[in-house]
């Protein structure tokens, strides 16, 4: 089993390579880059573009590898790693029949700044989220592996039933890197109603109903023996899904696990409203699962 | 910050004496400093009397007069006055128990901290009438004003049979629109949407603009041989009338409950509810006039529904302005339907924390956030009254209850001040205690007008919920459990590791 790295400077690429790094290393499996680059256009032309383009892939594959092999050495790795170049007719092709190949059981890729914090997806991003069949991570801008590589996956776990599916995807993948696991949950205060004729305290009680509800639904995931009695819980609050998710600590390390919704065949997985919330204020690793 | 129990309240038997019954929600203290709903003391005088005037204009002028005049003729101006002093007092009234009482869920819980659990009960079925039945209420008045902008647009209106209640004066089979806006109403609220600061201002201008637009126009027909006789039926017809459109002044209390969040309490409180109800009664007494003025009182009870705009039809012949009222009207109700359906949400809500109703009623979604059984039992029974109720009858049910709750808080605040006398209270009302006398006494001649059928509905709906209570809720009551006050909904984080 490997990771799988997709793998472009500049536009994320060198993130998910450090993301790639640290979770190879963690988990103890083999680490594979691939550089996806456009297929040329078969059809000669005229002005020879065709052979100018073929020769930019070329030259953009020669690059990245080397960058590639840079980023390693800087890191002093020494397990085995493995360097691709695919020409595909799109990059989400590419990485989906490489990692299908390659026995990927996680695929990296890299994300964009966001106007207000946390980070956005690019269109390649977005379209692995819906399609990929294995669980994606997605470094943060800027993001650089700690050295001790990872140190905990916090599981966001929504108190629903689809919930106890991802808290299970969670615990595997702590289990497998050694690390600890911690399960949390995010409510985010719901808006006020004007005019407020029952107060501006009603809906803190809400917020406060749902604290309750799903403490209580993380209790039961120990009574049940989902999670072991020792994985710490915890539930942050705030305004927005960014705040909610600051108003708990982040140690180096630490990744965060979300899940997603079966749909259909065409659209394998449905991000939720809540997790493409979180997704936005995230500022550490997040690995997304499928459904 | 509201003190809350962590969990349902198992079933823990308790006896049927007068400590059980008139037991206590402990208030909190320190809630001033600590408010942390983001828009702590930020509430200026003009946004706390925009909140009122949003929250009152639209619950009831818009279709009340074709009730009010019959009742009273011409001198249902001074109804309009009179209710308006009434509701006034007792706003003040509120406003004092709303600052002493930091707690959310309305009269309900302030009821419940000051005069016991079983008052507080009988307090939460009246309220049950002022926000479910007034949602009920609105949504007719809603349902009358489609069908006339549908009219005024060329478009096919629904059938009679479809657009009325079977026991109305001129019987249909169901209130289908009004169903529908409780059924949208109920949808959004489920998904989380809330009406925002700033869309109640654009109401209040939406609902000012639209009145305003009628006394102009209404006052081209002003004929002073429409306002003799005056008192068409005494001071019986006025007090009358006083009891059917007082529902048109519910929300004048919502000052009160925002209370914690202005500036300046004991400045800025009285400013805000003076400048509000001075801009509501100015409206009401206008639009009364105006409209008494342009046609007999006979011709009011054939306008059953959209009253105003038809007036204006038959002032101008013309459908443009009964056209722009309408479709004022239709906007701005569809908000007090949110509103008002949401309040009823919320205090079934703070209910169901207290252990007073099952826990069904406090279970929230959690992917919305939102108590979804709550909503859609609400929406249920309101849209069956909405549907099948005709507005007369759900207008003074609205009023009697809603009286009731004002009662209730002016005496609260005659029972805290000798009871808990250094409590801290960042508003006081002002000459106590004429003022909560007063309010009574306003609020008490207003009731004593109303049909006596109101009263035995009254009667059988409060008894219920006190037969409910002593059988289910006091066995299931919060208090009957020791547990934290609070267990610091300002916190942010609560983490739980073993």
């Amino acid at each position: 089993m490997t990771v799988v790295v997709g793998y472009r400077p500049g536009f994320g690429g060198e993130e998910a390579l450090e993301l790639g790094i640290a979770m190879a290393g963690s988990l103890d499996l083999r680490l594979e880059i691939v550089i996806a680059l456009p297929r040329p256009w078969t059809t000669p032309s005229m002005a020879k573009v065709d052979a100018e383009f073929a020769s930019y892939a070329a030259r953009l594959g020669e690059e990245s590898e080397r960058a590639a092999h840079a980023a390693l050495s800087r890191h002093s790795v020494t397990a085995p790693v493995g360097v691709h170049r695919v020409t595909e007719r799109s990059v989400s092709v590419a990485l989906t029949k490489v990692s299908g190949e390659l026995e990927a059981q996680f695929l990296v890729m890299g994300t964009r700044h966001r106007t207000r914090g946390g980070f956005s997806l690019g269109s390649t991003t977005s379209r692995m989220i819906h399609s990929s069949e294995i669980p994606l991570a997605l470094a943060p801008p800027d993001y650089i592996a700690p050295p001790g590589g990872l140190s905990g996956v916090t599981c966001a776990y929504s108190a629903t039933a689809d919930g106890t599916d991802v808290v299970a995807g969670a615990s595997t993948i702590a289990s497998s890197a050694g690390v600890r696991l911690r399960v949390a949950s995010f409510g985010v205060a719901p808006a006020d109603m004007y005019p407020p004729e029952v107060g501006l305290d009603a809906e803190r009680g809400v917020l406060a109903a749902w604290v309750d509800q799903t403490t209580a639904a993380q209790s039961a995931l120990r009574t049940s023996g989902l999670i072991d009695p020792s994985v710490a819980t915890v539930i942050g609050t705030g305004a927005d899904y960014t705040a909610a998710l600051a108003a708990i600590d982040w140690p180096a390390g630490e990744v965060l696990a979300i899940g997603t919704t079966p749909r259909s065949p065409v659209k394998r997985v449905f991000l939720g409203s809540t997790a493409t919330r979180i997704l936005g204020g995230a500022t550490v690793p997040v690995i997304v699962l499928p459904g | 910050m509201a003190a809350r129990p962590t969990g349902p309240a198992p079933l823990n038997p308790a006896p049927l004496s007068r400590s059980t019954l008139l037991r206590r929600k402990p208030i909190p203290t320190g809630w001033a400093a600590e408010s942390d709903t983001g828009l702590k003391r930020n509430i200026t005088t003009v946004q706390l009397a925009s909140f009122g005037i949003g929250s009152t204009i639209g619950t009831g002028i818009f279709f009340v007069m074709s009730v009010a005049v019959p009742e009273a003729g011409p001198s249902v101006i001074v109804s309009f006055v009179f209710a308006g002093l009434a509701a006034g007092l007792a706003a003040l009234c509120y406003a004092e128990m709303a600052s002493a009482v930091p707690v959310s869920g309305s009269t309900y819980s302030y009821a419940y901290a000051t005069l016991g659990e079983l008052t507080a009960m009988a307090v939460a079925g009246c309220l049950l009438l002022e926000y479910g039945v007034s949602t009920a209420a609105v949504s007719v008045g809603w349902s009358g004003y489609l069908n006339e902008l549908l009219g005024d647009l060329n478009i096919p209106e629904i059938p009679h049979a479809l657009s009325a209640a079977p026991f109305d004066a001129d019987p249909g089979v169901v209130n289908l629109p009004a169903i529908i806006l409780v059924a949208m109403c109920a949808m959004l609220l489920i998904r989380g949407a809330s009406e925002s600061a700033r869309a109640n201002t654009i109401m209040v201008a939406i609902k000012l603009a639209v009145l305003t637009m009628f006394v102009v126009i209404a006052f081209t027909a002003f004929n002073d041989d429409n306002l003799t006789p005056f008192f068409t039926d005494g001071a019986h017809g006025v007090t009358l009338a006083a009891g059917t459109i007082f529902f048109s002044f519910i929300g004048l209390d919502t000052i009160s409950t925002a209370g914690e969040e202005v500036k300046d309490p004991q400045r800025t409180m009285p400013r805000a509810l003076l400048a509000a109800l001075a801009t509501v009664v100015l409206v009401y007494v206008l639009v009364a006039l105006a409209a008494v003025a342009a046609q007999p009182t006979e011709n009011f009870a054939k306008q059953q529904s959209a009253g105003l705009a038809q007036i204006l039809n038959d002032v101008t012949g013309q459908t443009w302005p009964s056209l722009i009222l309408s479709a004022g009207a239709v906007i701005s109700i569809f908000s007090v339907t949110l509103v008002t359906l949401y309040g009823q949400t919320r205090i079934l809500f703070a209910m169901g924390r207290d252990g007073m109703l099952p826990e069904f009623f406090t279970k929230v979604n959690p992917r919305t956030l939102t108590p979804v059984n709550n909503t859609i039992v609400v929406a249920i029974v309101v849209a069956i009254l909405a549907g099948f109720i005709p507005l007369d009858y759900l207008a003074d049910m609205v009023s009697v209850g809603t009286l009731v709750a004002f009662i209730v808080v002016s005496l609260g605040v005659i029972i805290l001040r000798r009871r808990q006398p250094d409590l801290e209270r960042p508003f006081r009302v002002p000459l106590y205690p004429i003022t909560p006398i007063l309010a009574i006494a306003a609020c008490a001649y207003i009731l004593y007008g109303l049909h006596w059928y109101t009263f035995v509905f009254f009667g059988i709906w409060v008894g219920a919920v006190i037969a409910f209570y002593l059988l289910w809720g006091r066995h299931h009551s919060a208090l009957n459990k020791p547990g934290p006050d609070d267990a610091g909904l300002g916190t942010p984080t609560t983490e739980a590791a073993p």
